[in-house]
């Protein structure tokens, strides 16, 4: 996945990560919805990173906590779910259908391993939250130099 | 639970224009369910709580409003990769003839704004009976 391409340090830019964003961009300020939710993965994260810590977000409008897993395996990050669509009972019709349903899953490759059992993750008002501390082995040791 | 929200009735909302507004705005996508009885919209508002959330209803014009306020930083973390940006959801609808909006109900629930429009009384569907001779 191309995001996470981009913790890999250097000239990481990603064409299609970018082509990914500035659709998603459009559409959201377009009045139009359609084409975006085929071409751009869902959920979008946003990533932010830290010496101690990392944290991840992600925008899941209408997913309750029981259709939703988290996990974490080194510095991989797994979000998977499904959404539910509005039930179509007998004589409903849908009329307009720019939000997407079903399942997804979502990885997240961090710049460090992380401590599996202080990950916190809180979701509120359909967007999810996930604190991940860095593992101790992964942090830097300074290593005394000897004269 | 879904919250339920207060829909404001006043002959002051806007036309359904293009919006133009200081900050990042966005337009909540929406699916629109037609039942025997009434039209149900849901708009994905995420991050938006029930008391940043307005319905609006004038002159036939139906308008939603969400605010997200600012994405906490985690306590000075940097920002590494961003997917979404937060700020202002709005859309409006002109609702059609066929509807009686001033019965809008309007809830919100885990980031979806949820409204049910009924249909005019005069034209839901009604069984009619057949008599026998």
């Amino acid at each position: 996945m191309a995001l996470s391409d981009r913790f890999f340090g250097g000239w990481d830019w990603d064409p299609w990560h970018e082509l990914g964003r500035m659709h998603r961009h459009v559409h959201r300020v377009l009045e139009t919805g359609w084409p975006s939710r085929f071409l751009t993965p869902f959920p979008a994260v946003n990533v932010w990173t830290g010496e101690e810590r990392s944290a991840v977000t992600a925008e899941l409008p209408g997913v309750s906590t029981e259709d939703l897993h988290v996990s974490v395996e080194r510095d991989v990050l797994t979000v998977s779910g499904s959404r539910e669509t509005e039930p179509l009972g007998e004589g409903d019709i849908s009329r307009r259908h720019e939000r997407g349903h079903g399942s997804f899953t979502r990885t997240v490759k961090l710049p460090y391993s992380v401590d599996p059992a202080g990950v916190e993750a809180t979701c509120k008002e359909g967007v999810l939250r996930i604190v991940l501390p860095r593992s101790e082995r992964s942090k830097p040791k300074r290593i005394e130099v000897t004269g | 639970m879904a919250d339920k929200i207060e829909v404001t009735h006043g002959p002051s909302a806007e036309a359904p224009a293009e919006r133009i507004t200081t900050g990042p705005s966005f337009a909540p996508r929406v699916d629109v369910v037609e039942r025997p009885e009434s039209l149900v919209v849901l708009a994905d508002m995420p991050g938006v709580s029930r008391d940043d959330v307005s319905v609006v209803l004038g002159k036939g014009v139906l308008t939603m409003d969400g605010e997200v306020g600012p994405e906490d930083d985690g306590g000075g973390l940097t920002l590494h990769t961003q997917e979404y940006e937060v700020g202002h959801f709005h859309r409006a609808f002109e609702v059609g003839e066929g509807l009686d909006p001033s019965g809008v109900e309007a809830s919100m629930k885990d980031g979806v704004l949820r409204l049910v429009i009924p249909k005019r009384e005069d034209l839901k569907p009604h069984r009619i009976e057949i008599k026998g001779q």
